[in-house]
């Protein structure tokens, strides 16, 4: 894990009275992030987070934020992008090695649990310092759908419907007011979006939020046009 | 045809007036006139230069060898000598055949037993036959058995080292009474008074020699002999088939009885459970 | 002499309707040297899900070992019951893995899917080249002639009773035909619902 002799101690050590600072910090960045949500609907799953830029300059459509793992997984976070590349990366190699060795793609349970042995990984190597991001891994298999959110120290939970970054406890709250168990992907779409907008400053457009959709057909992001017909929904 | 007279060659090209044709059928038909002589590589040195003949361009060995798993066995007792053999031929891991006669009935006081390579083994039994019946022609009495092994062994020994493979017992009664040769192709020829030829011979001979005495009666020396060919049939993948037996005795051979290994075993096997529930 | 038929064996595994069966004989032999006739090489792996390792018996035991190991920490793992799709690409992926110094094993994957219940068989090469076909799969030193006894043997959906009938004829038929293999055989029918193991009686030479 460390490439150097000299620092291979690791960071994330435990205070005096029993908690690691270094995960909670990594908790504050998630929680100072921008905010992403992600429901569970009977016949899929939808994430979706917050995409603003600084200027008007940035090109909104070339980096994204919700990414595909395999065909029908597919993951977003709330904390540090160049953290959930890397997490990214290693997700979809898993994911590969696991459909080589099984000749079958993987459950989206294996790859969650997976995805957090190497989030915990980097709360106990020397060297390193643990991921500055929380992640919300959608996926459809066994014919239903699969929402986990995966933190910092390697925990995992599996939601109904969940919401992380700035202000997610708002975010949390709302959508307990708001879930019902035979919501359906489009309700849940535009719940997501409602969610997000508690929080949003500014105008919210088809250009500064993501959305991507997981059911029996596979993990998509939405274009921006089809984010755009949701949008003209909310009031 | 100057320069030929010149130098005193006049009958230069007369080789040239034999038939050569006649040359040809002589050559080709040897064998037809004399039994003993196989044709033969046209080079010098046989025995030393057989590699040519049993190799490839690359060296690689060419398969001309069949049928090597067989066990035989034969012994004397008093009653005379008893041959037992199975039925199994193969090639390489391939059953060929499981009826096959390895017992062969040279004459009415002779019997051989086959093992090796099969055309072999029935090419120069079918020889000897021949020469055992010339003898006794030409003799006005049967040959005696030391003579015919040795007809045997000679035989062969001609050809040593070009590659026949055979391991051969000859039973039989002659005026010295009952009689057990063992021939192969090395050029052994030795009398005894038991034997167990093949790959299932180490197998044979352990039951053969464990049960072996000389005072065993008839009934006592074929299940010897059966119950040997048997086990060997068991434990040697190159042996199976039949358990055929056979019994020379003064008055000349008998065939006693064949019986096919699969109702040995399970009748050995439902003797062997009777005798511990008696116990 | 071929490695693989150092000890001889015979296995053969057959589709039928709703069954599949898979069939070995019991030989451990030393070339000609007939060591034991009790050996096993077609092992349980799940409720439905039974593998034959035709071949050399040293690598038999070892591949076994290896692959339950792998099996174990799978179901573990997932905590679910192995598929013998995914159990088999698993054995093809092992076998790969030692492509330039194989294993010695020609595996047989028989069982039936865990959900479906459809019909699985397949087998592959040492070095864990699948084939999948839809009537039966054979392997061993006596897998020439059980290929001969199979093609004119087999036909599509036969019943249980049947497949047994089918499977055990050409088992036997074919090792009677091969020196180093027989000894006894072992038949392995396996049912939605029930798996029935029956002991052949065969000739013992």
């Amino acid at each position: 894990m460390a490439s150097s002799e000299r620092y291979s101690f690791s960071l994330t050590t435990f205070s005096p009275s029993g908690k690691l600072v270094q995960i909670e910090y990594a908790l504050a960045a998630v929680a100072a992030g921008a905010p992403s949500v992600g429901i569970k609907a009977s016949n899929g799953v939808i994430i979706a987070t917050e995409n603003k830029h600084k200027s008007i300059l940035y090109d909104e459509h070339s980096v994204h934020k919700v990414e595909m793992v395999t065909q029908h997984i597919g993951m977003v976070y709330s904390g540090m992008g160049p953290d959930y590349r890397l997490l990214v990366k290693q997700a979809r190699k898993m994911a590969q090695q696991y459909s080589l060795v099984y000749n079958e793609p993987i459950p989206t349970a294996q790859l969650v649990q997976r995805v957090a042995a190497v989030m915990q990984e980097y709360t106990q190597s020397g060297g390193v310092r643990p991921f500055g991001v929380s992640l919300l891994i959608c996926g459809w298999d066994n014919g239903r759908p699969y929402l986990f959110q995966c933190d910092p120290s390697g925990a995992y939970f599996a939601w109904k419907a969940t919401a992380m970054g700035k202000n997610f406890i708002n975010g949390k709250t709302f959508l307990e007011k708001r879930y019902s168990e035979d919501l359906e992907l489009d309700d849940a779409v535009h719940t997501a979006i409602l969610t997000l907008k508690e929080s949003f400053e500014g105008q919210m457009t088809a250009d500064n939020i993501e959305v991507g959709i997981c059911d029996a057909s596979g993990f998509r992001r939405l274009h921006p046009s089809h984010v755009k017909d949701y949008l003209a929904n909310i009031p | 045809m100057a320069l030929a007279e010149i130098c005193g060659m006049q009958d230069f090209d007369t080789y040239k007036k034999q038939e050569p044709f006649d040359n040809d059928v002589y050559n080709y038909t040897n064998n037809f006139a004399n039994n003993l002589n196989l044709a033969l590589p046209p080079c010098p040195n046989i025995a030393q230069n057989l590699s040519n003949f049993t190799t490839d361009d690359a060296g690689r060995e060419i398969k001309i060898k069949f049928d090597h798993g067989t066990t035989t066995l034969g012994f004397q007792y008093q009653g005379g000598v008893v041959l037992a053999v199975d039925s199994r031929a193969t090639g390489g891991d391939f059953i060929g055949s499981q009826t096959m006669k390895k017992i062969v009935e040279i004459n009415d006081f002779l019997l051989g037993t086959l093992a090796g390579g099969a055309a072999d083994c029935v090419y120069w039994d079918r020889v000897l036959a021949k020469q055992c019946r010339m003898y006794e022609l030409r003799n006005r009495e049967r040959i005696s058995v030391a003579a015919a092994s040795k007809l045997m062994a000679n035989m062969v020994y001609n050809y040593k080292g070009m590659g026949l493979s055979m391991g051969m017992m000859i039973a039989g009664w002659d005026k010295r009474g009952p009689q057990l040769y063992y021939v192969d192709s090395e050029g052994t020829r030795t009398i005894g008074k038991a034997f167990s030829v093949g790959s299932g011979s180490i197998f044979a001979f352990g039951v053969l020699d464990s049960g072996y005495k000389w005072d065993l009666t008839d009934e006592e020396a074929y299940e010897l002999g059966r119950r040997a060919i048997y086990h060997a049939t068991h434990r040697d993948a190159y042996s199976g088939g039949i358990v055929r037996v056979y019994h020379m005795k003064s008055t000349g051979w008998i065939h006693i009885d064949n019986n096919d290994c699969m109702d040995l075993h399970y009748k050995y096997k439902q003797e062997a459970e009777d005798e511990e529930n008696k116990v | 002499m071929s490695i693989l038929t150092y000890n001889g064996s015979a296995m053969v595994a057959m589709k039928g309707d709703h069954c599949v069966s898979i069939a070995t004989d019991k030989r451990l032999g030393i070339q000609a040297h007939t060591v034991s006739i009790d050996f096993p090489k077609v092992f349980e792996m799940g409720p439905h899900l039974y593998l034959g390792l035709p071949g050399l018996a040293t690598d038999i035991q070892t591949v076994f070992e290896k692959l339950r190991f792998r099996k174990n920490l799978f179901e573990l793992k997932e905590n679910r019951q192995i598929s013998p799709q995914m159990f088999s690409a698993m054995v093809s992926n092992m076998l790969y893995e030692k492509r330039f110094g194989p294993f010695f094993v020609e595996p047989i994957v028989a069982g039936l899917e865990p959900k479906t219940s459809e019909p699985y068989i397949c087998n592959m090469d040492l070095i864990g080249c699948r084939n999948e076909p839809e009537d039966f799969v054979t392997g061993g030193s006596a897998s020439s002639q059980l290929f001969g006894m199979c093609e004119s043997l087999w036909e599509p959906n036969l019943g249980p009773d049947d497949l047994f009938e089918t499977t055990s004829q050409a088992l036997i038929n074919a090792f009677d035909r091969d020196a180093i293999s027989g000894w006894g055989a072992t038949v392995y029918i396996i049912e939605k619902d029930k798996v029935t193991v029956r002991e052949l009686k065969t000739r013992m030479d």
